[in-house]
C-alpha cells in the first residue's frame, strides 16, 4: 500500500499502461510516487522540490532527448535505473551505461526481481554499480 | 486367404477384443453423434478430456456438443474463451442449431480497449499482469456455477501467461485438477503447431481427440482414453448444419462374434425357378454373395430379381448404387417387367443412390448400419464394388469390406456384391480385386461366342452351406423378365477362353 513517508520514485515512462502497471507495483510496495509520460513532465519533476529517492526511466519511444535529463540526473546524483526492451538493448545498454545509470533492465521485468533491486537501491543507493539483468 | 484379408481378419479380432471391455458403468455424452461409439460409451465424469486440430477442424463445434448436451439434461455447463468472444461464439451456434441459452460464459477475450485504449504493455510479463485476474475470475465463475461441464478453449492460449514452460505445465496441471475436483468433466482444446507443441497437454490429460481435415475429408481419431478401452483408428467425421456427425470405423457387432446369427435357415429365392434350382433353393440367409460377370451381362438384374423377391415376401431390402441412376434403374427394371416402383412406395425395397465421391467408406457403412439397426433391413445389395472401392479414396477395399460383410453376417443379414470384370471374354476369373475370400457363395455370369452368336450364361462356383448345380444355363434378360434356360450340360471349355457345345 501506498506509504505517506516512503521512498518516492519517479516513473518515467512513454506508454500510459506500462507506467499505470508501475504506478500501481510501487504502490503496492509502500513507494510513493511522481510520474512523467513526457520529456516536458519529465523535466518539471526534476525541477520540482522534492527528493526523488530513485528514477525508473523506461526509454523506449523516446526520442534521444531522454539521454539529456538522464545526465542531469547523473550530475545531480539522483540514482536511476534505465530500462529498454531487447530489441533496443544494445543501443541503449551503452547509453545507459555511458550516461550513469544504476542498472539497465531489459524488459518485460520480473516483479520480484524489481523488488529486490529497488530495495538495495533505496537502502544503499550511495554503493555505485552498474548491472544487467533481463527476463 | 490373400495377405489383406488375413490383416483384416485380425484387425477385427483386435477390434473385437478392445469393444468386449469398452462398456463402463458412468459415462457422459459427448453429444457428438457416432463419437459414444469410438469412446465406449462417452466421456468418464471429472476428466479432462483434449481436443486437438488445426484452426477450423471442429474442435469449438465439439465443444459446443458437449455443453449442450449437458444443459439437455439440466446441468450447469460452462464455456470459458478465452480467444473467440461470447457474442460471436453465441452467433455461429445459433446458426448451426445449438441452444446456448443454458450455457454459462466466461469471455477472457482481449476487449476491443485493448486496441483502442492502446492497453498493451511490455514492463512486466504477461504472466505477472494477466494471470492474477484471470485466476480469480475462473474461480469465482466455478465457485458460483458449480458447472458439471466445462468446455475451455484454448487452454494453449495459457501458454502465453507463463513465464516457462515448467511453470505452464504446472499451472495448467492444477488448473484441471481443480476443475476436476469441484466435480467438472473438462474438454479442452489445444492450438498445436510445430513451433508451438502440446505435448505436455497430451501427457496430463486424460483422453485424446485429434481431429484432421484434408481436402477430401475430415477424419477424427482417438489416441488416449485413460480407464478406458476405445475404438482405434481414423473415423471420417463432417461438420453440417447439425453440427458435428461421426461415422466410425466399422466393427463387426462383438455381442454375435463367434455366435451363429439369428436366421431362420431358409433360403432366399429369386422367385425363377430356373435360378432357385441353380442355388438348390436360393441363396442362404446371412450369406455373402458375389455376382460377377463383365459389364452388360446382367448382374444388377440378377440381384434386383433377388431383391424384388425379398421385398415381395415383406422381407426389407436396400439396394446402394453407385453408378446408376435411381430413374435409369427403374425404367430399365420395368422395360423387363422388373416391377419394383410398388415396393418402393410400400417400403419393402429401398434404393440409395451414392455419390461415391461425396460420400466416405465410414459413412456408407453408418448408413447401412441404420438401415439394418433401424429399419431391419435383411437383404443388403451394393452395386458395385468398383464404386465402394472409389468412395473408400485409396484404403484397403478389402478390409472395409471385410469388416462390412462380417458385421451384416453378425445381423443375419444377407448381402450380395456386385463385382465387374475388367474381361470381356479370356480366362475365367473370379474378381480381379482379391475379394471372392469373402464370398459363401459366388454366382459368375459369362459372354459366350456360341455358333457365331453372343450368348450369356450363369452358373454357380462356390455355395459354402448346401449343394448347388454343377453345370450352367443360360440366361436372356427379355421384356418378359429373367429367363433361365436348361442346364447346359453339353457345354464344354467354360473356364477357359474357349467354350464350345458338343
Amino acid at each position: 500500500m501506498v506509504s505517506e513517508d516512503g521512498p518516492l520514485i519517479l516513473a518515467v515512462n512513454h506508454n500510459r499502461r506500462n507506467l499505470d502497471l508501475l504506478k500501481q507495483f510501487l504502490s503496492e510496495d509502500g513507494y510513493r510516487i511522481v510520474a512523467a509520460s513526457s520529456l516536458k513532465e519529465l523535466g518539471e519533476a526534476l525541477n520540482a522540490e522534492q527528493h526523488i529517492e530513485l528514477a525508473l526511466v523506461d526509454v523506449s519511444g523516446f526520442d534521444p532527448g531522454i539521454w539529456r535529463h538522464c545526465e542531469h540526473m547523473r550530475i545531480r546524483q539522483l540514482p536511476y535505473l534505465v530500462l529498454v526492451s531487447s530489441k533496443e538493448a544494445a543501443g541503449s545498454l551503452h547509453q545507459g551505461c555511458c550516461h550513469g545509470a544504476r542498472y539497465v533492465l531489459v524488459k518485460p521485468m520480473r516483479k520480484k526481481e524489481l523488488r529486490l533491486i529497488l530495495n538495495g537501491c533505496c537502502r544503499h543507493h550511495d554503493e555505485p554499480d552498474s548491472t544487467i539483468t533481463g527476463p | 486367404m490373400n495377405e489383406s484379408g488375413k490383416v483384416a481378419k485380425m484387425n477385427t479380432k483386435v477390434a473385437n477384443v478392445i469393444e468386449k471391455d469398452a462398456i463402463l458403468p458412468e459415462r457422459i455424452s459427448t453429444g457428438v453423434s457416432g463419437l459414444e461409439e469410438i469412446l465406449g460409451g462417452g466421456f468418464i465424469p471429472q476428466g479432462a478430456y483434449l481436443v486437438r486440430g488445426a484452426p477450423g477442424s471442429g474442435k469449438t463445434m465439439l465443444g459446443l456438443h458437449f455443453l449442450t448436451a449437458g444443459t439437455q439434461k439440466g446441468e450447469q455447463c460452462l464455456f470459458i474463451t478465452l480467444g473467440e468472444t461470447e457474442q460471436q461464439i453465441r452467433k455461429n451456434a445459433a446458426s448451426l442449431g445449438f441452444d446456448l441459452q443454458g450455457v454459462s460464459f466466461l469471455d477472457l477475450s482481449p476487449s476491443p480497449e485493448f486496441f483502442t485504449e492502446d492497453q498493451s504493455y511490455d514492463i512486466f510479463h504477461p504472466a505477472e499482469v494477466e494471470r492474477e485476474p484471470i485466476t480469480r475470475k475462473i474461480i469465482e465463475q466455478v465457485v458460483a456455477i458449480r458447472p458439471r461441464r466445462v468446455f475451455l478453449d484454448a487452454l494453449t492460449q495459457f501458454r502465453y501467461l507463463s513465464t516457462d514452460q515448467l511453470e505452464f505445465h504446472k499451472q495448467a496441471f492444477s488448473f484441471l485438477r481443480y476443475l476436476r475436483e469441484s466435480g467438472a468433466t473438462v474438454v479442452f482444446s489445444s492450438d498445436s503447431s510445430p513451433e508451438a507443441p502440446d505435448d505436455d497437454l497430451q501427457f496430463m490429460s486424460d483422453g485424446i481427440i485429434q481431429l484432421e481435415c484434408s481436402d477430401m475429408e475430415r477424419r477424427l481419431f482417438v489416441t488416449k482414453m485413460r480407464g478406458s478401452s476405445f475404438r482405434m483408428g481414423h473415423h471420417t467425421f463432417r461438420l453440417t448444419a447439425r453440427g458435428m456427425e461421426v461415422s466410425p470405423i466399422l466393427v463387426p457387432d462383438s455381442l454375435h462374434e463367434g455366435k451363429a446369427p439369428v436366421v431362420s435357415g431358409e433360403m432366399i429365392a429369386s422367385d425363377i425357378p430356373e435360378l432357385d434350382a441353380l442355388l438348390h433353393g436360393g441363396l442362404d440367409q446371412g450369406s455373402t454373395t458375389v455376382l460377377t460377370g463383365p459389364s452388360g451381362v446382367g448382374k444388377t438384374t440378377v440381384g434386383v430379381q433377388f431383391m424384388r423377391a425379398s421385398a415381395s415376401r415383406q422381407e426389407r431390402a436396400a439396394l446402394y448404387i453407385f453408378e446408376e441412376g435411381l430413374e435409369s434403374l427403374l425404367r430399365r427394371c420395368e422395360a423387363i417387367n422388373l416391377p419394383i416402383r410398388p415396393l418402393i412406395d410400400n417400403g419393402w425395397l429401398k434404393i440409395v443412390p451414392i455419390e461415391p465421391l461425396s460420400f466416405t467408406a465410414d459413412e456408407f457403412s453408418s448408413l447401412i448400419c441404420r438401415d439394418v439397426e433401424e429399419s431391419n433391413v435383411r437383404l443388403v445389395m451394393i452395386d458395385s464394388v468398383a464404386g465402394y472401392n472409389m468412395s473408400l479414396r485409396g484404403k484397403d477395399l478389402v478390409s472395409h469390406l471385410h469388416a462390412l460383410t462380417r458385421y451384416l453376417k453378425s445381423k443375419g443379414v444377407s448381402t450380395i456384391l456386385v463385382n465387374e470384370l475388367e474381361a470381356l471374354s479370356g480366362d475365367f476369373h473370379i474378381s480381379e480385386i482379391g475379394i471372392s475370400y469373402l464370398a459363401d457363395d459366388i454366382i459368375f455370369l459369362r459372354y459366350l461366342e456360341l455358333n457365331g452368336e453372343l450368348r450369356k450364361a450363369m452358373g454357380v462356383i462356390k455355395k459354402r452351406v448346401g449343394d448347388f448345380e454343377k453345370t450352367l444355363r443360360e440366361l436372356e434378360i427379355t421384356p418378359d423378365g429373367l429367363k433361365l434356360g436348361a442346364p447346359m450340360t453339353r457345354l464344354r471349355g467354360l473356364l477357359s477362353s474357349r467354350a464350345q457345345l458338343i
